[in-house]
């Protein structure tokens, strides 16, 4: 047994995403040619030895209940432990970016009173990774640490997106920021974090509405011991359409997929039955990423393809991302373009984004 | 257990001795086949699309890894709390055990299992047929003729009739006559293997054989001619779409090259899914040198060579350089870079070796096997 529960939270939104969440919450993004965002989080949860995960809900949660299916393909259906819905507080016109709203947690009481592990892995789900949290797991234990933030190095210039920690030399964090210059390190969202102080802010701050954990953490970074565990692996936010081009372009780079697709930890996901893809003569495929079902008769290069995605006869598909039953017609081109679900290209008609801005097509447009 | 209308008992015990390395070590229904499937996802899909939801699978050679991939039923959902798939393999009981001695015979042990849920009809189906039928509307025309067995039967070729169990029926589908393997067929409405039994009746004549010391105990060579002379209504059920029995490497070849056919007569695309419990895989990765036509890809697959009418399994990977072409690769098959593989079926987890060549590139030339775990050097 894991003296862990998993704890997602999924109620929060971003200004960025524009259509990539016209009616679906960030965590069921679909990515990577058949899996959801969510599925990063969750999966390196279970495969890091969890077996009870609570996941906070949004109000739109249609397509988030319907892909987690209380948790059956990550073996989370059973009677110790398992998958639980939590619901989430409705965030009105209050700030909904924030990632651990203790009003959500608040809302949850019970499930927090009634588990008996010591220890709450919360991670939000916008960024994909597939990380081992059972050296951090140990770490949090070893050093006694009420928190323990996780977060990975960046460079000068890399590109990174969230909170900055300022950590000194014993571990401990001394500062929270938006924002960091230079080297820095980034906090990935995820957090260990001892029940007991869970059940402590519930109590402290019941009136106080809608805050984050992180300012609490942040305003009090005297009096609660925040440790830090580094990350050194591959991870990358996904906070807007710009990330979500750049990350599905990094998964057609072999080291990041062998590392993201781990044989011994794998990303589950809802399976969806579908037969094979199929190659037609004519079809010219170079590094991409095509999922089953699939009928191609066209040109695809640098691109994903999630399942049931269809490109006619003289089609180009370059740089880009068609999400499931997408239909590029005969002769059409896309470029630096992601397709959401079942959009159709006409015939002939060329379409393209470019390389730091894709063209993203809304769900269900003919064009 | 609540009553049943129909249960489906299938029968996954034989060898399959002809597909020769494919079942060394796996029992028939449990090879692969198309890329993702096994040949056993066909019937049990079936069931479950015809409203079947308590399915009996009579296990008896190298049953290990067809009991592992059926787990708990869940990937055809058949993980039901009354009903769903139970794994029947031969038992010992007071008197001793034996071996299921034919396919009547392994159903006979298990009239305890079917009584459990006090079926009216009893299906009996083979785990090594590639179609996909409703049963439902056999179960229908069965009710509708009042019959105590009904077969599904499909027209074959004349000349190769003497390889089935052919009926002869009068103008209302009634059998009338039945010869298991004739050498000169009278008919060429050969029997599918596929059985509805009103359970009472066949309860009856399994036990009457079990006594019958002559008996093979079989349904083609003695329930079925012996319920024909003791006057059993027997009628035929027509079918008319695709059924496939794999039994040979050549069949089997066939099979798989006949999904790459622009309009394949075994459509895994219609609405009707065929599920299968595979694993997790990412959608497949082409490399940049990665060359494919004409051919089916399962996810996982990792190409970085050329592949040319082939059906390629789950997590298969196809080295820079490699040539695969006119083959069937079965799951985590590795062809090395340089490699070049023709007219071949490779088995599962099996390797052919960097700069090696397997199989002839001949368009009627043998087809060439390397068994599951093999490396061709």
């Amino acid at each position: 047994m894991s003296h862990v529960i998993g704890l997602i939270s999924t109620n929060y939104t971003g200004a960025n995403y524009g259509k990539l969440i016209e009616d679906r919450p960030v965590a069921s993004i679909p990515f990577a040619g058949r899996y959801r965002l969510i599925d990063f989080a969750l999966s390196s949860m279970v495969n890091s030895d969890i077996d009870t995960v609570g996941v906070i809900t949004p109000a739109n949660y249609r397509s988030l209940a319907d892909h987690l299916n209380m948790g059956r393909e990550w073996g989370l259906n059973k009677k110790q432990g398992g998958m639980f819905m939590l619901p989430g507080a409705v965030h009105g016109l209050k700030d909904v970016s924030a990632r651990f709203s203790l009003r959500d947690v608040i809302l949850n009481k019970d499930f927090f009173h009634r588990a008996d592990e010591e220890t709450v892995l919360f991670c939000a789900a916008n960024r994909v990774y597939n990380i081992d949290f059972r050296p951090a797991i140990e770490k949090h234990e070893k050093t006694g640490a009420p928190v323990t933030l996780i977060y990975k190095k960046v460079r000068q210039g890399e590109h990174a997106r969230g909170l900055f920690l300022k950590i000194g030399a014993s571990g401990l964090v001394s500062s929270i920021a938006p924002s960091a210059k230079g080297e820095a390190n980034c906090f990935l969202d995820s957090m260990l974090i001892s029940r007991s102080m869970l059940l402590e802010f519930i109590d402290c701050y019941q009136n106080l509405g809608y805050i984050d954990i992180m300012d609490i953490l942040s305003a009090n970074l005297g009096q609660i011991q925040v440790n830090s565990w580094c990350y050194t692996g591959y991870e990358h936010a996904v906070d807007d359409a710009e990330d979500y081009m750049h990350v599905s372009q990094d998964l057609l780079r072999p080291e990041v997929a062998e590392e993201l697709f781990n044989e011994d930890r794998p990303i589950l996901t809802k399976t969806q039955d579908s037969p094979p893809a199929k190659y037609l003569p004519g079809a010219r495929v170079k590094n991409s990423l095509i999922a089953a079902s699939c009928v191609l008769e066209g040109t695809v290069e640098n691109s994903i393809l999630f399942r049931n995605v269809t490109i006619g006869k003289g089609a180009v598909v370059r740089n880009s991302v068609l999400m499931q039953h997408c239909v590029i017609s005969p002769g059409a081109v896309v470029e630096n373009v992601i397709c959401d679900k079942y959009v159709t290209i006409s015939p002939d008609v060329k379409l393209s984004g470019s390389e730091k801005k894709p063209f993203v097509i809304g769900k269900k447009q003919e064009l | 257990m609540r009553k049943k209308k129909c249960i489906a008992m299938l029968l996954a015990g034989g060898q399959g001795s002809r597909l020769l390395a494919l079942t060394k070590k796996n029992a028939k229904p449990a090879v692969s086949f198309g890329g993702k499937y096994r040949i056993i996802d066909f019937s049990l899909s079936n069931c479950v699309n015809s409203g079947i939801d308590t399915v009996g699978v009579l296990t008896q050679y190298k049953p290990t890894r067809l009991n592992a991939y059926l787990g708990n039923g869940e990937a055809w959902d058949l993980d039901c709390s009354n009903g769903g798939v139970h794994v029947l393999p031969p038992y010992e009981t007071e008197n001793g055990g034996n071996w299921y001695m034919g396919t009547a015979d392994a159903i006979y042990h298990n009239i305890d299992f079917i009584d459990s849920y006090n079926p009216d009809y009893v299906l009996i189906l083979s785990g090594d047929h590639l179609y996909t039928m409703d049963y439902s509307k056999m179960l229908d025309v069965h009710k509708a003729n009042n019959a105590d067995l009904t077969v599904s039967v499909m027209p074959v070729p004349w000349e190769e009739a003497s390889r089935f169990g052919i009926m002869e029926t009068d103008d209302l589908g009634r059998i009338v006559n039945f010869a298991e393997k004739p050498p000169k067929p009278i008919s060429n409405l050969a029997s599918m293997g596929i059985y509805i039994f009103t359970w009472p009746i066949l309860r009856a004549s399994l036990l009457s054989d079990h006594e019958d010391k002559e008996s093979s105990h079989d349904f083609g060579k003695n329930i079925i001619p012996n319920m024909l002379s003791a006057g059993n209504r027997l009628f035929t059920y027509q079918y008319t779409g695709y059924w496939k029995d794999v039994g040979t490497i050549d069949s089997y070849y066939g099979a798989n090259m006949e999904l790459l056919e622009e309009e394949p007569p075994l459509d895994l695309y219609s609405a009707n899914r065929i599920y299968s419990n595979s694993n997790i895989y990412p959608p497949h990765y082409v490399g940049p040198t990665g060359c494919i036509s004409s051919s089916i890809l399962s996810n996982g697959c990792k190409i970085f060579g050329t592949v040319e009418h082939s059906v390629i399994g789950s997590n298969v990977t196809i080295g820079e350089g490699a040539v695969v072409k006119d083959s069937v690769l079965l799951p985590d098959a590795v062809v090395e870079p340089g490699a070049k593989v023709y007219r071949s079926i490779i088995a599962e987890r099996a390797t052919i070796v960097s700069g090696t060549t397997f199989g002839e590139d001949k368009p009627d030339g043998p087809i060439t096997l390397l068994g599951d775990d093999l490396t061709n050097a």
